[in-house]
C-alpha cells in the first residue's frame, strides 16, 4: 500500500498551519494572567493574520498560481485539498476580513466588558476553517471546515454571556445552523448514494453523467437540491434567512461585521466550488433554482431593510439582499451558454465579494463608534448629526452607504455593474432588471441614515473619538471603496486571474 | 422476505415510532429514553449493514455520551410552561411542513433506484471493515481527520466561555 | 449474521431478566394503594416543592467535555487495528490529532473548567 502523504503537501498548506499555530497561541495566552501581557493578545491577532498573508503571496508567488490554469499540481491530500488562485482569493478576503474585524473590536469589547483572549483565538480558528473551506474538493473537507468555522461562530455570537440578545442569538444561530449541517450532510449522502464518491472532481468530471441516467437522477438531484439549501443557509438567501435578522443584531457587532462578510463570502466559494465542479454538467437546472433565492432574497431583502429601526438589523436585511446580487453571478455562470460569459459571471463573483467585506466591515465599524458607555448606538436615530461630533467619520459612513446602494464612483457600483453585466451576459435580463429595481428601493434606507447624519441636530453634543484600530479600519475601508470606485482595473484583473484557476470546470 | 429484509423493517419501524414518541412525550426525560430506544434500533440497523463500527460509535457517543447530556440539559432547564398557545401554532404549521418535505421525499424515492452498493462493500468484507475505515480515515481523508481535531478543539474552547460562571 | 447469535442471546436474557424482575415485584410486593404511598417523602410535611431540582451547569460542561474526548476515542479504534500498516507517518497523524486536543485539555485545566468549585 503507497502511502497518500507527502512531505510536499504540508508547503500547499502552510498558510493554514500557521494561522493555527497562532491561533494556539493566543489560546495559550488567554490562559495567563498577567495583563500586561494580555493586552498584547489584539495586536498579536492582526500580525499573525498579516504573516499568514504574506506567506499565503509567497506560496502564490513561488508555484506560479497566478499563471496556472490547471492547478493539478497543487492538489494534495488525494483531492481533498485544492491550492489555486480561486482559493487564494478567497483566503485573502477571510484574512482581510479577520484584521480589519480584529481591528474594531479591542474597543467594543472593553465597553461590553468582555474583554478576553479566546475571542481572537476563536476568529482565528473561524478563519482557520474558512480557508480550509476555499481550498476543499471534497465533501468531506467541504463538511468539516464549515463546522469548523461555524461553531467558531456560534460561539462568537453569544459572546457577550451577560446579554440576553447575545444569548438568544447564539441559540437560533445556533439550532438553525445545525439544522441546516443535517440538511448539507443528507444531500451528501444522497448525492454519495448516486455517485459513489465524495470528491467533487470525480463527481463532475464523470460520475454526474452517470447519476444522471433516467433511474438514479430523481435521487441525485434531491441531492443536489438539499446542499444548495443547506449553503443557502449559510450565505442567507431567502427563505432560509430567518436567522439572519436575530442573529446579527444580538451578536456582538464586530462579530455581525465578520459573520457579514467573511461567513458569507466562505458560504460562497463553497457554492461555487461545488456548483461549478461537481455539478457543472446540471448547470442550467441549479441557475433556475438559484434565479428563485436570488428574487427572493432581493426583494424581501430590502423591503424588510426599509421597515427597520436598528441600524444592525437593516444592515442584515441589507445583507440578505446582497446575497441575492452575488447569486446573480453564480447564476449566470450556470446559465450562460459559452466559457467567456461563464468566466465573466463568477469573475463578478469574486469582485463583488471583496468590495462588499470592506464596504460592509466599514459600514458595521461606525455602528460600533457610536457605542459608548451607556448607550449602545445602533439605532438609526442615533446617527443624527454625525456630520457635526465626528465630520471624518461621517464622511466615510456618507461612502460605505452610497456604495452599499450602487452608487456611480464607489466600489460598490463597479461589483454591481459587473454583477448585472454579468445576467445580462449570460439572457438573464430580467435577473438583472430585478435586482436594478431592487437597488433603486434600497437607495432609499441607505440614504435615510445620510440624511440622519447631515440634516438632523445631533441628540448631544461632543465630538465622538475613535481608537487608533478604528481609525485605520475605517480609513482602509473607506481608501478602497473610494479608490477602487474610480480605477477598478487592478482587482479587475485579480478577479479575472483567480477565476481562470476554475476554468477546466466551467468550459 | 428474507430474514435480514425482516429485522430491517422491524429495527426500522421501531425507530420511527420512537422518534414520534420523542416528539409526543409529555415529560422530557421520557423522551430521552425513547430517543436512547430510536439510536439503539439505528444501530441494530448499521449492524444488519455490516457497518459494526458506526454501530459502535452510535451506541458509544449517541446512545451513551450525547444522552447523558441530553439528560443534564433536560435537569438544568425548567421545562414546565413552554408550550403556549403560540408555540401550539407553530407546531401544528412546521408539522404540515414537515410532513409535506417527507411526502416529497418519499416520492422522490419511489421514483428513482440507487445501485446496489456502491464499489466498497466487497473492500469491506474481507478482512473486517474496521482495518478499512482505519485505512481510509488515516490514508485518504488524512487532512479532513486532522481539521476534525481542531473542531473538537473549537467545541470545547465554546463549551468552557459558554458554560464557565465567572469571567 | 453467525457471529451475532451470542449477543442476540445476551441481549433476550438481559431482556428477560429485567422482565422477570419487574414480574416478581409487582407479584410479591404489596401494591401502592393511596396518593401518600406514591408521594415523595418530606418527614410527614407536605413535599413544598417540586422534587425536580435544577442542576447547575457543571454537569452540563462535563458531559460535554466528556463527549468531546469520548469521539476522540471513538477515533483511536480504527486506529489500532492498522496502526502497523500505517507505519510511522501514522504515528505521527495520530500524534498531531491528539496533540491539538492536548492543547484543549490543558486550556481547560488551565481554565480551571476541571475543578468544581
Amino acid at each position: 500500500m503507497n502511502t497518500l502523504f507527502e512531505p510536499n503537501y504540508l508547503r500547499l498548506i502552510s498558510p493554514e498551519l500557521i494561522l493555527t499555530f497562532c491561533a494556539f497561541l493566543l489560546l495559550g495566552l488567554a490562559t495567563v494572567k498577567d495583563r500586561e501581557s494580555k493586552a498584547w493578545t489584539p495586536a498579536l491577532a492582526v500580525l499573525s493574520c498579516l504573516v499568514t498573508l504574506m506567506v499565503l503571496l509567497a506560496l502564490t508567488r513561488h508555484l506560479g498560481l497566478e499563471t496556472l490554469r490547471v492547478p493539478d499540481l497543487t492538489i494534495g491530500f488525494n483531492g481533498m485539498f485544492i491550492l489555486d488562485a480561486f482559493s487564494v482569493f478567497f483566503k485573502m478576503i477571510f484574512l482581510i476580513a479577520a484584521i480589519l474585524t480584529i481591528l474594531i473590536s479591542d474597543r467594543y469589547l472593553e465597553l461590553e466588558r468582555a474583554q478576553a483572549g479566546e475571542y481572537y483565538a476563536l476568529i482565528l480558528f473561524a478563519v482557520v476553517g474558512m480557508m480550509f473551506m476555499a481550498s476543499a474538493g471534497d465533501f468531506i473537507t467541504i463538511f468539516v471546515s464549515l463546522e469548523t468555522m461555524a461553531l467558531s461562530f456560534y460561539v462568537l455570537v453569544g459572546f457577550l454571556k451577560a446579554n440576553r440578545k447575545s444569548n438568544e442569538a447564539a441559540l437560533k444561530y445556533f439550532l438553525l445552523g445545525s439544522f441546516s449541517t443535517g440538511i448539507f450532510l443528507y444531500g451528501v449522502s444522497l448525492v454519495y448514494a448516486t455517485t459513489a464518491t465524495t470528491n467533487l472532481g470525480l463527481i463532475g468530471a464523470s460520475r454526474s453523467l452517470e447519476a444522471l441516467q433516467p433511474d438514479r437522477a430523481p435521487i441525485f438531484l434531491l441531492g443536489v437540491i438539499l446542499v444548495t439549501v443547506a449553503l443557502g443557509f449559510k450565505i442567507a438567501a431567502v427563505p432560509f434567512h430567518m436567522w439572519v435578522p436575530d442573529a446579527y443584531e444580538g451578536a456582538p457587532t464586530p462579530v455581525t461585521a465578520f459573520l457579514s462578510t467573511g461567513s458569507k463570502a466562505a458560504a460562497f466559494v463553497v457554492l461555487v466550488r461545488v456548483f461549478t465542479m461537481g455539478f457543472a454538467r446540471l448547470g442550467d437546472r441549479w441557475a433556475m433554482l438559484l434565479a428563485i433565492l436570488a428574487v427572493a432574497s432581493m426583494t424581501l431583502g430590502n423591503v424588510a431593510a426599509i421597515l427597520q429601526d436598528n441600524v444592525k438589523r437593516m444592515l442584515a436585511y441589507s445583507s440578505i439582499a446582497h446575497a441575492g446580487y452575488v447569486l446573480l453571478g453564480l447564476i449566470a455562470a450556470g446559465a450562460a451558454h459559452d466559457v467567456p460569459s461563464r468566466e465573466f459571471g463568477l469573475e463578478a463573483v469574486l469582485l463583488y465579494l471583496l468590495i462588499y467585506t470592506f464596504v460592509n466591515i466599514g459600514a458595521f465599524a461606525l455602528v460600533i463608534l457610536l457605542r459608548r458607555e451607556q448607550i449602545v448606538g445602533d439605532r438609526v436615530v442615533d446617527f443624527a448629526g454625525l456630520s457635526r461630533r465626528a465630520p471624518w467619520a461621517a464622511f466615510a459612513m456618507l461612502f460605505l452607504m452610497l456604495s452599499l446602494a450602487g452608487i456611480p464612483a464607489t466600489a460598490g457600483f463597479v461589483g454591481k455593474w459587473y454583477l448585472f453585466g454579468a445576467a445580462v451576459r449570460a439572457h438573464v435580463t430580467w435577473l438583472a432588471v430585478v435586482a436594478v429595481l431592487n437597488s433603486a428601493v434600497s437607495l432609499y434606507y441607505y440614504l435615510r441614515i445620510v440624511v440622519m447624519m447631515y440634516v438632523r441636530e445631533p441628540a448631544e453634543a461632543g465630538r465622538i473619538v475613535p481608537s487608533l484600530g478604528q481609525r485605520v479600519a475605517i480609513a482602509a475601508c473607506l481608501g478602497f471603496t473610494v479608490i477602487f470606485g474610480i480605477y477598478p482595473q487592478p482587482i479587475l484583473a485579480l478577479a479575472e486571474r483567480s477565476v481562470l484557476a476554475l476554468a477546466p470546470w466551467t468550459s | 422476505m428474507s430474514a435480514s429484509a425482516v429485522i430491517f423493517y422491524v429495527l426500522a419501524s421501531i425507530a420511527v415510532l420512537s422518534a414520534a414518541m420523542v416528539i409526543w412525550s409529555r415529560y422530557p426525560v421520557h423522551s430521552a429514553l425513547y430517543l436512547v430506544t430510536t439510536f439503539l434500533s439505528v444501530a441494530g440497523i448499521y449492524v444488519l449493514f455490516e457497518a459494526e463500527f458506526v454501530a459502535a460509535v452510535q451506541v458509544l457517543v449517541y446512545a451513551g455520551g450525547i444522552m447523558v447530556l441530553f439528560l443534564f440539559v433536560i435537569l438544568l432547564v425548567n421545562l414546565k410552561d413552554t408550550l403556549g398557545p403560540r408555540v401550539r401554532l407553530h407546531a401544528t404549521f412546521s408539522s404540515l411542513i414537515g410532513t409535506a418535505v417527507v411526502g416529497l421525499i418519499l416520492y422522490v424515492y419511489s421514483q428513482g433506484r440507487v445501485p446496489g452498493s456502491p464499489g466498497a462493500a466487497p473492500m469491506l468484507r474481507e478482512g473486517g471493515n474496521l482495518q478499512a475505515i482505519g485505512t481510509s480515515l488515516y490514508r485518504e481523508y488524512l487532512l479532513p481527520f486532522e481539521i476534525a481535531s481542531v473542531l473538537l478543539l473549537v467545541a470545547m474552547i465554546g463549551t468552557i466561555i459558554l458554560a464557565r460562571q465567572k469571567t | 449474521m453467525i457471529d451475532y447469535i451470542p449477543i442476540g442471546l445476551q441481549m433476550l436474557a438481559a431482556a428477560a431478566l429485567a422482565a422477570g424482575l419487574m414480574g416478581l415485584s409487582t407479584l410479591l410486593g404489596r401494591p401502592a394503594r393511596s396518593r401518600t404511598d406514591l408521594s415523595p417523602y418530606e418527614c410527614g410535611v407536605d413535599p413544598f416543592e417540586p422534587a425536580g431540582k435544577r442542576y447547575t451547569v457543571r454537569f452540563y460542561m462535563v458531559a460535554m467535555l466528556f463527549i468531546l474526548f469520548d469521539i476522540e476515542a471513538a477515533f483511536l479504534y480504527p486506529w489500532a487495528t492498522v496502526f502497523r500498516d500505517l507505519g510511522l507517518p501514522g504515528f505521527l497523524e495520530m500524534a498531531v490529532f491528539i496533540g491539538v486536543l492536548l492543547i484543549g485539555f490543558v486550556y481547560c485545566w488551565r481554565r480551571g473548567a476541571l475543578d468544581w468549585d
